[in-house]
């Protein structure tokens, strides 16, 4: 059927395939020119570029499975006699060998490579002679290599007698900084490399072996510099399909973003690797994890999602009692003292654009230097504003999405603004307030205010900022966009701000510093601060009270959110007797000091905040954060319940574990699913999100499987909330 | 001593060195000898194979061409050789995945011995079989993305092999794959894509 428009897709697809996928739909729709039935021919093969390599990649292995070994280990390979295997990779095998033909001894490693490129020897003679110069005392040696009788080629390299970074780290039980301190011969072996030109393209805690000397002083070994360029293929095209198809075997959770693509690679993927090396060093967790082993789906997380803050994961891992305890020290040794310049060094290392991590390996080297000396870091967080654009890029829909967030925005600000004061000098200003937030979304303005600058007129603020109760109403609608972008960090300096300006430009008892207060409160309990968080919202509550009434709706926000932090276990009363406001918003309220801030302890008996937030128009918004799955059959199935859903309905699991509940219009979270509406209205559901694709027998499906999320089912709830208590409670 | 097929086989691929645009029977009679070495060699693997690993195809094709084609291949005649493997692969493995499917379907057929049955992962003998007659389509509209289907998938060519199989660049191969692969997939899962009723 299609198949009529192949030769006109054809060359639309080869090209429009390059570009990022930002820019694809654009461009389809401008070759297309006007054909729309062609745009959706286009489209649709682009949709199915992705998948299609993963699919074919693994059938492929099915049929053309990796060569089996010879049981038998030759005797000798070269002049060398091979001793035992010491290890297995993807290629092939390791060897022990020494030469006993020498009058000293030599313990060598050969690298027996089973599946190869089939010009592999042809290069390792081009390539050799740049390798063998690489003279370090971080980097094993290449001493030669050739090819067995059979055909087989191999690599010997200089045997490190050691163990993996982390395995060593964790067995001498490391600190912080004793970590920092040995990986800084790491930087300085990569960055000797780089300046030798060569990349080394697969760092990962196997190629980083650190060896003790007689002294008891231990020294970082890099293995196999520039061996996965040799046994690659040779053109950049095909390296990208190699491991797109998953046929080469660089480990994913190890790729750097431009690996996925068919860019040639540079230093910076090596700046990436060291970053995730460095990541899973200090925090004993990879950025990444993947359950599924979908490529495509490690893929579009790589490039996509940004990792959780290195202190965030050392944090979370101290409060489970069910993990391990903490590798190397103590519980909860980690999280303080990466909190700050550690996370920000390793966040920059890892940043998706090469040019914006560290230049060099020998710059990441000397902020970790810096870090250990206690001297200012280079490296600094992204702007607010890049954050909030880099969120609005990263949804599925693309530009239509940017759209709709960019129209909520600044609908949004003209409705808080204009509901403050009518005058036309007032719509004026909202005006213009919405220029300087349209400029958020464009790359090339300069960068928007950030929130220290709000707190003291600094140059270069938008003139209309320099206005005090302007710049109010831009912290209370950027608080909105950042709570719906869930940029919680950048919102917790916002509204120390916000409050601060609320309270010198108001009176105590108005309705901004009310809100400023509510919002400041349910900032602490997102941000997990628990007396913070009970301090400002009980300062919230009897602000409510007195300045909207005490049957009010903020009145019964700022109650919910209270009991959420004074009593957790209140959750799901809290979410039932708050439920019937949801249906009736009340005008005033639509914005998003109408959150409700609740949460389930969690394991630790820590509050873990989750939000229900009742949005413009009415819509609920339900935010679940990891730590939200309490007591849940396993950790892959979380079951939520609500209160009664408003009509028309729409309901998205975003790959955060929010769950956006929406009456008008859909948006919020990263890789939202989007599910037709047929909930019945008034019924209870309980939602169940399962990432794996083990349906519960009996269970209907509902909605469509999203990469990260492979069915969200939704199960009246019989019997009403007892039996969502005993599932939690199982 | 070389077989009679091995040969025929070294003068066929001579004939086509020479004359890139030989008639079309040069290359059926290439493709017969080809088929008939892919068969037996297939059947002969897996008859002294044990456990449960499928025939590496790949393998296969380079043993055919030493066995065929000997040492007396120079590089573009290794490329023919290989372009008309992988089509000959295709058609094998083909055959094997119909009469598996077939079979599981209940149909009347020829029984497959076991050894002839783990020739084709038996999970991928439908999407096979489903595969064959999307291709078989898609080489009515562009026969050179067939052709590189054939050497890339089949013939667990690379895209330089392929390029040199096929006399392309190895550019084209890539385009030629990647637009194919997502066509192709799109037929295969188009059904499985519709919501079951």
């Amino acid at each position: 059927m299609s198949l009529d428009l192949w030769s006109s897709a054809k060359p639309i697809f080869d090209r429009v395939r390059e570009l990022p996928a930002s820019a694809q739909p654009a461009a389809v729709a401008e070759a297309c020119q006007g054909d729309d039935v062609l745009v959706l021919e286009v489209q649709r093969l682009l949709d199915l570029d992705r998948e299609s390599s993963t699919y074919f990649g693994a059938f492929q292995m099915d049929l053309h499975p990796p060569r089996r070994e010879p049981a038998v280990l030759p005797d000798r390979i070269g002049p060398w006699r091979v001793v035992r295997e010491i290890g297995r990779g993807g290629m092939g095998r390791v060897l022990l060998a020494e030469r006993d033909d020498d009058a000293f001894e030599q313990q060598v490693a050969v690298k027996l490579v089973e599946l190869a490129a089939p010009d592999l020897v042809w290069r390792f003679r081009r390539e050799r002679r740049i390798l063998a110069t690489l003279d370090h005392r971080n980097v094993a040696r290449l001493l030669g290599g050739g090819a067995l009788p059979d055909g087989r080629p191999y690599v010997v390299m200089e045997y490190v007698d050691g163990q993996p970074i982390t395995t060593y780290a964790d067995a001498e039980r490391l600190s912080v900084r004793e970590r920092v301190v040995l990986f800084g011969q790491v930087c300085e072996a990569v960055a000797y490399a780089h300046q030798a030109l060569v990349i080394h393209r697969d760092l990962k805690p196997s190629n980083i072996f650190v060896t003790v000397d007689t002294a008891g002083v231990p020294h970082v070994k890099l293995l196999d510099f520039g061996i996965a360029k040799l046994l690659e293929d040779r053109d950049e095209e095909g390296v990208g399909e190699i491991t797109r198809t998953g046929m080469h075997p660089v480990t994913p959770e190890y790729a750097s973003p431009e690996q996925f693509r068919d860019a040639p690679l540079t230093t910076a993927s090596d700046i990436y690797q060291l970053g995730v090396v460095l990541y899973e060093l200090l925090t004993g967790e990879r950025p990444y994890q993947f359950e599924t082993r979908s490529l495509a789906d490690a893929e579009r997380r790589i490039r996509e999602v940004t990792p959780k803050r290195p202190s965030h994961v050392a944090a979370r891992s101290a409060d489970r009692p069910a993990s391990p305890p903490p590798r190397g020290g103590s519980v909860g040794f980690r999280a303080r003292p990466l909190r700050g310049d550690l996370d920000r060094i390793v966040m920059k290392a890892l940043r998706k654009e090469p040019e914006r991590r560290y230049a060099s390996a020998h710059d990441l080297g000397a902020d970790l230097h810096r870090y250990l000396n206690g001297r200012p870091v280079s490296a600094r967080p992204d702007s607010p504003g890049y954050r909030l654009r880099t969120f609005v890029a990263r949804h599925r829909w693309g530009v239509a999405m940017a759209g709709v967030f960019l129209i909520l925005l600044v609908g949004y600000a003209s409705t808080v603004t204009v509901q403050q004061a009518q005058t036309a000098r007032e719509r004026d200003r909202a005006e213009r307030i919405n220029r300087v937030l349209l400029g958020l979304f464009d790359p090339a303005s300069p960068t928007p205010p950030a929130t220290p600058g709000l707190a003291q007129p600094a140059d270069g603020l938008p003139p209309v900022l320099a206005d005090e109760a302007n710049r109010l109403y831009y912290l209370h609608i950027m608080g909105w966009a950042y709570e719906r972008a869930g940029l919680w960090e950048d919102l917790g300096a916002m509204t120390e701000v916000y409050y601060d300006l609320a309270r010198s430009g108001y009176t105590a008892e108005s309705a901004e510093v009310t809100h400023a207060t509510c919002i400041r409160g349910r900032v602490y309990a997102r941000l997990g601060d628990r007396a913070a968080a009970r301090r400002w919202l009980q300062q919230c509550a009897s602000l409510s009270e007195a300045v909207f009434g005490a049957a009010s709706v903020e009145m019964g926000s700022a109650r919910a959110s209270l009991a959420l932090v004074t009593a957790p276990h209140a959750f799901a009363d809290t979410v039932v007797r708050y439920a019937p406001g949801i249906n009736r918003p009340d005008p005033r309220s639509s914005h998003s000091d109408s959150t409700l801030a609740l949460g389930p302890p969690n394991y630790a008996g820590e509050l873990s905040p989750t939000t229900v937030s009742i949005g413009y128009g009415g819509s609920l918004t339900l935010g679940f954060s990891d730590n939200a799955i309490v007591d849940g059959p396993g950790p892959d199935l979380a079951v939520y319940e609500v209160g009664a859903i408003p009509e028309p309905l729409r309901i998205a699991i975003s790959q955060d574990d929010r769950v956006y509940v929406e009456a008008g219009i859909l948006y919020g979270g990263e890789g939202l699913i989007d599910i037709a509406p047929v909930a019945t209205p008034g019924a209870r559901y309980r939602f169940v999100r399962i990432t794996d694709m083990d349906v519960p027998r009996g269970v209907t499906r509902w909605g469509t499987p999203g990469p990260d999320i492979d069915a969200v089912i939704a199960l009246p709830v019989a019997g009403g909330r007892r039996a969502s208590r005993e599932a939690r409670r199982r | 001593m070389p077989s009679p097929a091995s040969r025929d086989v070294t003068r066929l691929l001579q004939v086509l060195r020479a004359h890139p645009e030989a008639p079309a029977d040069t290359r059926q009679a290439l493709y017969h000898h080809v088929y008939a070495e892919l068969h037996r060699l297939a059947r002969y693997h897996r008859s002294r194979w044990n456990g449960n690993d499928t025939l590496n195809t790949t393998a296969l094709v380079h043993e055919a061409y030493l066995k065929l084609a000997g040492g007396e291949g120079d590089y573009a005649s290794r490329g023919h050789f290989m372009a008309v493997a992988s089509k000959a692969i295709r058609q094998v493995l083909y055959s094997y995945a119909e009469r598996q499917s077939a079979q599981k379907r209940g149909g009347n057929v020829a029984v497959v011995s076991l050894d002839e049955a783990a020739i084709v992962p038996p999970e991928r003998a439908e999407a096979l079989v489903a595969l064959e007659e999307a291709l078989a389509r898609l080489e009515r509209v562009d026969p050179r993305a067939a052709q590189v289907v054939e050497c890339r998938f089949f013939g667990g060519l690379d895209a330089e092999e392929t390029a040199d199989a096929l006399g392309i660049s190895a550019r084209t191969v890539g385009r030629d794959w990647a637009m194919a692969r997502a066509w192709l997939f799109g037929e295969l899962t188009r059904d499985a894509l519709e919501p079951a009723s």
